[in-house]
């Protein structure tokens, strides 16, 4: 287990009680059941509270801006496909600057993995208005009498739509189970998105460890759940609100965009030769 | 020996296929022995419109153009109106009687007209761009240019065996005609060899892509924005047999964070785009700064602020470029004065990014991206590929973690990539210590931030001394003693050459100080060279003269005249001349 522990020099900044140190357990023990070799694996964040669980492990890390994580991811495994790459951040960083990328990695079905902590609000800039706020919810920049007017993004239901191949969504409250998702979701070859619903315990009054418990409920029990169905995991994915279904959604194996591509078909971009490249032919065309 | 020189230009609508015509010519000239130059004009539209294509063809190296002609081929009246300026005393005008009417009282005397109905000859449902293959066989039997090279130019052009044939036999049977109404044969005034020793006929762009290649660049992400992107295409056409991938990103944001991934996990990359697609890269710029990761853009600079002149040359994105993105960091900006320096300065830029693992910025613009010229091939043999300080496994005992972000006095940081075994770090856009910890997240830092910020920000301004000696900063060119020096950047160089070579034949000697490498200022060269000069005259693309302004910020000095010209035109030898004589007299 040590070598899937935490950066323990670098004690977490998050609030006690947040939700991310959750996921950081998750996290651990997901790398830990998948024994993933550690130089090997690539942890691309964002920036966010959420983003700073690239200080807490041990992996090779790039923390990247706001709203950028999947294209730098991107760039990561079209240079080296043998790594195993994870990409990380929060509803507002993926949501909102990055929503662009999130639907274009999805369709490409690139071979990442996408882990999205969800507290729907603004945590690090204390408690604005995020991309996955309910309906109503007050906040620094969306005051009463009104709270906010637009309808939030359901992460699940728009990974589905733009063409992820294994989607799902877990609760911090149960580790256990996130971990084992988080498994599956890195071992799935393509797009893996897990929206990972999490409370901020300082600017989220509203959608608490307790709003949660009372809500999440496990999909297989649900009338009409096949992972194997598109149709039927966008129709329970529109579920929010007294039931929030939990687990995974959707699973479908696609031709991905790296192992579509023949110039990677063997070994990777980084470890082909470069020295004494010869233009000799291309020169020629010119003449 | 004076040059001589013969000017066509092929003028129409866009789909009338002229600038292919152009091409075709300048081609064909450069694979017999002479040497061409081609520019090319279109507004941005995929119809209609008036498309151009300049060639300019001599039996010596040409650097620049110039306006005038000696013969015009025209599809549209436009194309007349637009050109009938440039008409040198004895052209000869080319028109497609359908499409254009020519008042013979408006046309200066000695102007010899030839109207001909070029699109007759096109077979019965043939696209109206096989009137192109019509006008070169007229211009051929009316200049003197042997047909024989263009039907054999045909033979590479035309994949699909049909084209090639019913586009030849275009150009014979026009060319037969028109030489029956002439009274004798024409000889075309320059001398065209077989078997010459084959040159390149090659632009910007296309140069800078071969040097990517060269320099093991494996990745290129981008959107596409003229006249950026054409860098890209040509990358995907001739990247394939070399493991080249190319990703169409969503954006120019996705682009260049992709770039920034794939040089963190150790591949060369290289974005390309125009002073809008780079405006929307500038925080990302700031990140491989901050992070410490190589990276090569190209800007080819095109009219703005804003869309601007898509398709139009300029100079002023450099103030934008030099300054981009929030905070202090040190770049290199490299701007290429011609092919050769498109390529051999492009395949050092890829070098300098890795030792030093700075941004580098390559300025180019319309003009040079685009304009063709005749370029022996380049000598490759001496292009070595320096990767820098990279981290070594066995270089590291266990006791001692590393250190992606080192100290050292040189402020360069042996780089690991991922997979390397021992090698696990964190890169990142915040501020950080040597172990890449932003104070946040580290006690020690946070107890001491205000020292662990000035260290970290030195480290890199403590690249610039290495990298300082590591760039060519300036070229001088012409004589050590002039009555007048000339300062520029760019793709003016061309044209400032061949105005010194003429002022040279008068007598005014001139020289000319070329700011290569603008990032970092080369403030020393530059001052050693300036202090015993006597006048000065700045030349640039722009308005306001930015390059004059970086100087005087980086040495105080400012140059005694200036020329700016920002029509969307680049500059040819005669202005300039003319602007070297008026500052003399």
């Amino acid at each position: 287990m040590a070598a899937f522990d935490s950066n323990v020099d670098y004690v977490p900044t998050w609030c006690a009680g947040c939700g991310d140190y959750g996921i950081l357990n998750a996290w651990k023990k997901a790398m830990a059941s998948l024994n993933l070799d550690l130089e090997q694996t690539v942890l691309v964040a964002g920036i966010g509270c959420s983003s700073k669980i690239s200080q807490y492990v041990n992996t090779y890390r790039i923390e990247t801006l706001h709203g950028r994580a999947l294209p730098v991811a991107t760039g990561v495994k079209l240079a080296n496909h043998h790594l195993t790459v994870i990409a990380e951040g929060g509803d507002g960083d993926g949501m909102g600057l990055g929503m662009g990328h999130f639907v274009h990695t999805a369709r490409r079905n690139l071979d990442i993995t996408y882990f999205i902590h969800n507290n729907q609000i603004y945590g690090l800039t204390k408690g604005q208005t995020s991309p996955a706020s309910d309906l109503g919810m007050v906040t620094k920049f969306t005051p009463p009498p009104l709270g906010n007017l637009e309808r939030p993004i359901n992460i699940v239901k728009m990974a589905l739509s733009v063409g992820a191949t294994f989607v799902a969504r877990a609760s911090v409250a149960n580790v256990a189970e996130l971990a084992a998702l988080m498994a599956q979701a890195i071992r799935h070859p393509g797009f893996a998105v897990i929206d990972i619903l999490q409370p901020c315990v300082s600017f989220n009054h509203v959608n608490t460890y307790q709003w949660y418990q009372q809500r999440v409920k496990p999909i297989e029990e649900m009338a009409g759940y096949d992972p194997e169905n598109l149709e039927k995991a966008i129709s329970l994915a529109g579920l929010w609100g007294e039931q929030i279904p939990v687990g995974l959604f959707y699973r479908e194996i696609r031709p991905t965009f790296n192992g579509s591509l023949p110039q990677l078909s063997q070994e990777p971009l980084a470890k082909q030769e470069i020295n004494n490249v010869d233009i000799t032919n291309i020169m020629k065309t010119f003449c | 020996m004076n040059k001589r020189y013969y000017t066509c230009l092929f003028g129409g609508e866009a789909g009338y296929g002229v600038m292919s015509a152009g091409s075709m010519v300048a081609k064909g000239a450069n694979r017999s022995g002479l040497w061409s130059f081609a520019v090319n004009e279109y507004p941005s539209l995929i119809k209609g419109g008036l498309n151009s294509c300049l060639v300019r063809i001599s039996d010596q190296p040409l650097t620049a153009y110039e306006e005038p002609i000696d013969f015009l081929g025209i599809f549209s009246q436009k194309a007349f109106e637009g050109h009938i300026h440039q008409l040198r005393p004895g052209a000869i005008v080319l028109y497609d009687s359908t499409t254009v009417i020519i008042d013979e009282n408006k046309v200066p005397a000695g102007i010899t007209l030839y109207p001909l109905s070029l699109l007759e000859y096109i077979p019965k449902g043939g696209p109206k761009i096989m009137g192109n293959s019509a006008m070169l066989g007229a211009f051929c039997a009316l200049t003197g240019y042997p047909p024989a090279v263009l039907v054999e130019g045909m033979k590479d052009e035309f994949h699909s065996e049909t084209l090639r044939e019913q586009n030849i036999s275009i150009l014979e049977t026009v060319y037969a005609h028109v030489l029956s109404t002439l009274p004798s044969k024409k000889i075309f005034p320059l001398h065209f060899k077989k078997g010459a020793q084959p040159k390149m006929f090659i632009n910007g762009n296309e140069s800078i892509s071969l040097a990517a290649i060269k320099a093991g660049c494996k990745l290129s992400a981008g959107y596409p924005m003229t006249p950026g992107s054409s860098v890209l295409t040509y990358l995907v056409d001739y990247g394939a047999d070399y493991g080249f991938v190319f990703k169409q990103a969503e954006d120019e944001i996705a682009a260049i964070n992709m770039l920034i991934g794939a040089s963190f996990a150790g591949v060369r990359s290289i974005g390309s785009t125009s002073g809008g697609g780079f405006a929307l890269m500038v925080e990302a710029l700031g990140f491989a700064a901050q992070a410490e990761v190589p990276l090569v853009m190209v800007n080819a600079q095109r009219g703005g602020p804003s869309t601007g002149l898509p398709t139009r040359t300029a100079q002023a994105d450099l103030n934008f470029v030099v300054h981009a993105s929030q905070g202090e960091f040190p770049r290199i900006v490299m701007a290429p004065g011609d092919i050769e320096e498109c390529f051999y300065e492009t395949f050092r830029v890829f070098n300098l990014a890795d030792k030093y693992q700075v941004p580098c910025i390559i300025l180019t613009d319309k003009f040079l991206a685009d304009s063709s010229v005749s370029q022996p091939l380049f000598d490759t043999e001496n292009l070595t590929i320096e990767r820098g300080k990279l981290f070594e496994p066995q270089n590291k005992t266990s006791d001692q973690p590393y250190l992606r972000y080192q100290l050292s006095p040189d402020g360069v940081s042996p780089r690991a990539i991922p997979g390397q075994i021992g090698g696990r770090h964190i890169a990142t856009s915040y501020t950080h210590g040597e172990d890449g910890f932003y104070s946040s997240g580290n006690h020690e830092y946070a107890l001491n931030e205000p020292a662990v910020v000035v260290a970290g920000t030195d480290k890199l301004y403590n690249k610039l001394s290495a990298m300082e000696k590591d760039m060519p900063s300036i070229n001088v060119y012409g004589p050590a003693e002039a009555n007048l020096t000339i300062i520029a950047w760019g793709s003016t160089k061309g044209a400032i050459l061949e105005a010194m070579e003429q002022a040279a034949r008068q007598g005014i000697l001139v020289n000319f100080l070329q700011v290569l490498y603008i990032s970092p200022f080369p403030t020393v060269a530059f001052e050693s060279f300036i202090q015993h000069m006597n006048k000065t005259l700045l030349i640039e693309g722009n308005k306001t003269g930015q390059l004059g302004s970086i100087i005087r910020a980086n040495t105080g000095y400012k140059a005694d005249h200036s020329f700016f010209k920002y029509n969307s035109k680049a500059f040819v030898p005669s202005e300039i001349l003319a602007k070297i004589k008026e500052v003399l007299s």
